[in-house]
């Protein structure tokens, strides 16, 4: 692959296609969509934790614009069961009817002709409530003193799993050293800039129940409304219109969208729910909650024999759609032995219920977690045995020549070389500079450290993958619809959503490679269910693996094609010409004889007369791609964070902070870079600021931006990052997914720099955020702790 | 996240005010730049049936220099103090804090007086008018009064303003040219609010010296500004006895605060104080990769 400038192809750093539209604030997002009568619609949502609902009495007069469960018609409820064996099943009810299980959960839906008279109306609903104790702590999940949250519960745990491979108790013999931690990883919001929204009408003429819905995968929600509505696919188009970030908050199935969807269905009414920032802070679903037990086993060497863990997920009060709530739990106790060539593993993994909104996929989905605790413990290990954490992690890593790697979390790694990505953050970050640093800064109240981690990011997972989860959809393949138009041009129609990630650039990044054909005369469309085939969606860091492998299969269709007619219309036979430059050409002719696209595409559709017998009308294919082996594509990388943590007030700052990474052949390295820096930036959020607090009873401590802190341009440092290039042999191109990773390691990484600089004072931190008080409280921990011995 | 149904009203005057807020009773509430109140209206967490807006009142926009003091209108905006707009009479100390408070939307909009009735214990001008010796102005149904900004909160988000009353203008006096001021806040990021700070004016004798962003009102420490009265240089000894001062200056305040909250405080306080001996916090320059 070439990266030369003038390279539109996979490996060109072209310019994003989208960015004007979005950067000039001319695009359409759910809150710019209006319809002729539409409804503003307000929830009534639950101010309490948990409790049984007695009444609802809805305002005199106001009968027709407020609408409980019981005004909707048959609905189901939103069923999201894992296969795994011993699941204990939650029914998520698009408004609640006879108990509330978190603050937030929607009650009732309030119309008005502006969204304040809707919330008007839902401040006069009067509900009684019977309050139940509210289980807000991972402590109370099994503790029988809490009522179960489900019916039939017997205890507040969803699942609970275990891992035992090898053999645990005649390594631990083995080994020398023994490092024991416990660490957390609290939980999060997840903020993405625009928050969810739903606009819901009647199509008379189709007959179609038309819902836009700001989400990732509207032909999966189409299924899914069907089923909860008792509908045929046919009567159903989700549009997914420009969607202003997500990072998995709009990933899942919400009650909110059965609500709309089925108030439309029951009433003709058109309606617009826009989510405020409140409602997406305490009622979208939540993210990370984590809590580690490690223990790990070592020789002299710091090579890992074996590793014990227990860990504990808050997965909050429902299990959400299609993912099922261990999926966090599962995902942990998978991802934990990480990169490292781990045989002997003994773990088990709690999804544990709570009073507080459902936890769901967020950049990076579990592994942030298991990055932390396992990257957190190789450094203890290295510092334990005062050795250099990236040769501890060197003699850790599975090596080139093991793969395809089986690890003991059950999974398959397909290549790699993870010790020349930590090995080249080394270098870049320089650690001769700390005996520098630390002198200079001798005498002030600043620490100064430096931290690694390395990390794994599945990517563009298989059907093997998800069957193997046990979720209720498999999300294997991708399709693409390619039409050249009658001028030349493409138009190219795509089941997966772009969300930001700069899709409609990169697909036509691929079609050039294909065809030759320049980017700007592309069309990438996508997010509407009566445009694309069917498709699953951008999530997961598929998509420019499994979009980008069914674009680039349907192009390859279509560059058969337009051979035959090009050679037929130069009158050469097909092994004569090659396809580029924007034709087909006759392959070493000097003479410059050409047919272009638009002519090839004017004689397919214009002037069939033009066309070689055996050659049918027209230039459109459906193609559909999988990769060749359905294990996911494994990226990988090292971040280094160099930090100063102030003494006296706590505050942490990021000096310096480098990447080397992995994601196999690069369609456009300015994506990519953009890619890891947003992802950066919401690592540097959970390490450091992000956290969503309950109280005893129940309540979300962070419901507005005065609360729940995200950083901000002053926050984020510019990294430095590098690109490493193995292609991965299961895919199309090599291409590995990498949307996840920037936001996998920060938490590790600043931790692991952090403990460097306090080491020295005898404190530790092990929870995230690594908030000003956590800090001084560790601080003051350490100097009791030296003033008792 | 929309306001209910509200009243909306303009008065000319100071007076008119007054009467709108007699006759709005519980449910009046005064706007100036609404930088706080108006996400607190949308979040529905306050109500206002009838919502006077003070901006347009003249007499609330003075900016008198009086020789010995400053008289500054209550509808001053942020902004207008951070760009020498109004005379200055802290030796830059003002313009310093203003220049720091949120964001420079927030700046644009959001006023001085406003930051005081609010009484936010985290707001900077509660800490820098008390550090100032500054005179707090209000007038209600009763006539005029005032009192000294150190005495102005009670708890927070509670000041000596009766329901009625409203905060017209904040008279600060001239700092001798000899003062050295000196101010630090800890936020957790670029424009939040603080979590401590800590403003110093050092001038012999007259030292002023307040912890703010606290429980309540900004803490005085006199212990602080006796210990301040004679250096002459910052010193390792000098930080010694400026930590254990401050320490015993909080005990005896009475204030019920956290082991990690005196900490911070105290961070902040030396800081402040190395300020006014021209030391500045060190720089980490560019150690970032090239």
């Amino acid at each position: 692959m070439t990266s030369s400038s003038d390279n539109k192809g996979i490996g060109g750093s072209i310019l994003r296609l989208e960015d004007q539209r979005l950067l000039s604030g001319r695009s359409t997002f759910i809150a710019d969509i209006e319809y002729p009568g539409m409804w503003e619609v307000a929830f009534l949502r639950s101010p309490v934790g948990h409790a049984d609902i007695l009444d609802i009495r809805k305002p005199a007069g106001c009968e027709n614009r407020v609408y409980i469960l019981s005004d909707l018609g048959d609905v189901l409820p939103i069923r999201a069961d894992s296969q795994a064996p011993g699941f204990r099943r939650s029914d998520y009810p698009a408004l609640a009817n006879d108990r509330v299980r978190f603050v937030g959960e929607p009650i009732a839906i309030c119309l008005g002709r502006s969204r304040a008279e809707a919330e008007d109306l839902a401040e006069q609903i009067e509900v009684d409530y019977r309050e139940l104790p509210a289980v807000s702590d991972l402590s109370q999940s099994r503790d029988p003193a809490f009522p179960p949250i489900h019916p039939g519960w017997t205890q507040n745990v969803f699942l609970e799993s275990k891992i035992d491979v090898g053999d645990v108790e005649s390594a631990k013999k083995a080994a020398t050293l023994r490092i024991e931690r416990e660490y957390k990883m609290n939980r999060q919001a997840i903020v993405s800039l625009e928050g969810r929204g739903v606009v819901t009408w009647r199509d008379e003429r189709t007959g179609e129940l038309v819902v836009y819905s700001s989400t990732q995968f509207p032909h999966v929600i189409r299924t899914a409304l069907a089923h909860c509505l008792g509908m045929k696919e046919r009567e159903l188009r989700v549009v997914a219109p420009e969607v202003g970030g997500s990072f998995g908050v709009k990933n899942n199935l919400n009650p909110e969208e059965i609500a709309l969807a089925a108030l439309t269905r029951q009433t003709g009414k058109a309606l617009r729910w826009v989510e405020d920032r409140r409602e997406h802070l305490i009622a979208s679903p939540h993210a990370r909650e984590h809590k580690y037990h490690v223990v790990a086993h070592a020789d002299g060497e710091g090579r890992i024999l074996a590793l014990e863990a227990d860990i504990d997920v808050d997965a909050g009060a429902y299990s959400v759609w299609p993912w099922t709530a261990p999926m966090e739990a599962g995902m942990a106790i998978g991802f934990l032995p990480g990169p490292y060539a781990i045989t002997n593993y003994h773990a088990v993994a709690r999804t544990c219920a709570s009073n507080k909104s459902p936890i769901g996929p967020y950049r990076g989905v579990g592994r942030p977690g298991a990055c932390f605790a396992i990257e957190r413990t190789i450094e203890e290990i290295a510092a334990a045995l005062n050795l250099d954490p990236v040769d501890v992690r060197a003699r850790n890593f599975v090596k080139p020549e093991q793969f395809p790697w089986r690890s003991a979390g059950g999974k398959t790694y397909d290549n790699g070389r993870y010790e020349d990505s930590a090995r080249k953050v080394r270098d870049l970050i320089r650690p001769e500079r700390l005996s520098e640093l630390r002198k200079k800064f001798e005498d002030t109240d600043y620490e100064i450290g430096l931290g690694y981690g390395t990390y794994l990011e599945q990517t563009a997972h298989g059907t093997a993958e998800w069957v193997q989860r046990g979720l209720p959809v498999v999300f294997g393949y991708e399709q693409a619809a390619i039409q050249m138009t009658p001028d030349g041009m493409l138009i190219i129609d795509v089941p997966i959503q772009n969300h930001g990630q700069g899709l409609e650039t990169t697909l036509a990044q691929v079609a050039n490679t294909e065809l030759g054909i320049d980017p700007a005369v592309v069309t990438v469309r996508h997010g509407d269910t009566n445009q694309a085939p069917y498709g699953m969606g951008t999530f997961a860091s598929r998509s420019m693996v499994m979009s980008g492998g069914a674009v680039g299969r349907g192009c390859e269709m279509l560059a058969d094609k337009l051979r035959k007619i090009g050679a037929h219309l130069l009158q050469v036979s097909e092994d004569k010409v090659v396809l580029r430059n924007g034709g087909v050409e006759i392959d070493g002719d000097p003479s410059g004889a050409r047919a272009t696209l638009a002519e090839i595409a004017a004689a397919a559709y214009l002037r069939p007369e033009r066309l070689p017998d055996n050659v049918e009308p027209g230039l459109s294919v459906v193609a559909a791609y999988r990769t060749s082996k359905d294990t996911g594509a494994w990226s990988y990388g090292t971040h280094a964070a160099l930090v100063a943590v102030d003494k006296g007030t706590g505050l942490v700052k990021i000096l310096d902070y480098v990447i080397a990474h992995d994601c196999g052949t690069i369609v456009n390295p300015m994506i990519v870079d953009g890619q890891m820096m947003g992802g950066l930036a919401q690592g540097i959020g959970t390490a450091l600021y992000e956290e969503m607090p309950y109280s005893d009873s129940g309540q979300p401590l962070a419901s507005t931006f005065m609360d729940y802190l995200v950083p901000g341009a002053c926050e984020v440092p510019r990294a430095h990052i590098e690109h490493l290039s193995n292609p991965s042999p299961i895919t199309r191109y090599g291409i590995k997914g990498m949307g996840e990773g920037g936001a996998i390691p920060p938490p590790a990484v600043i931790c692991n720099a952090v403990n460097d600089a306090l080491r020295g004072l005898g404190a530790a931190i092990n929870e995230t955020p690594i908030t000003p008080e956590r800090v001084i409280g560790a601080l003051l921990a350490a100097q009791s702790r030296k003033a008792v011995s | 996240m929309k306001p209910a149904q509200l009243t909306y009203c303009r008065p000319n005057s100071v007076g008119e005010a007054v009467t709108e807020l007699v006759e709005g009773g519980w449910n009046a509430k005064l706007i100036a730049g609404g930088q706080s109140l108006m996400p607190m209206m949308n979040l529905r967490l306050v109500s206002a049936d009838r919502l006077i807006d003070i901006r347009k009142i003249d007499a609330l926009r003075i900016r008198n220099d009086e020789g010995a003091q400053v008289r500054i209108g209550a509808c001053i905006t942020h902004d207008e103090i951070q760009r020498g707009e109004i005379p200055d009479p802290s030796n830059g100390l003002m313009p310093y804090i203003a220049s720091r408070i949120a964001y420079q939307a927030v700046r644009n909009r959001g006023t001085f007086g406003g930051s005081l009735s609010l009484a936010d214990p985290a707001a900077d001008w509660l800490t820098t008018t008390a550090a100032l010796g500054a005179t707090i102005e209000w007038e209600g149904v009763g006539g005029k009064s005032s009192c000294l900004a150190e005495d102005f909160v009670l708890a927070p988000y509670t000041t000596r303003l009766e329901p009625s009353d409203l905060l017209t203008s904040v008279i600060i006096p001239r700092l001798p040219g000899s003062a050295k001021w000196g101010a630090y806040k800890l936020c957790r990021k670029t424009g939040e609010y603080a979590h401590a700070m800590a403003m110093v004016i050092r001038d012999g004798a007259r030292s002023r010296v307040f912890l703010g962003a606290t429980d309540g009102a900004p803490i005085r420490l006199p212990a602080v500004e006796t210990a301040l009265k004679d250096m002459t240089l910052w010193s390792a000894p000098a930080a010694k006895t400026i930590a254990a001062t401050c320490r015993a200056d909080i005990a005896a305040s009475g204030r019920d605060l956290s082991d990690v909250r005196i900490w911070q405080l105290c961070t902040c306080l030396e800081r402040a104080i190395k300020m006014t001996f021209g030391l500045q916090e060190p720089m980490f320059g560019e150690t970032s990769w090239k």
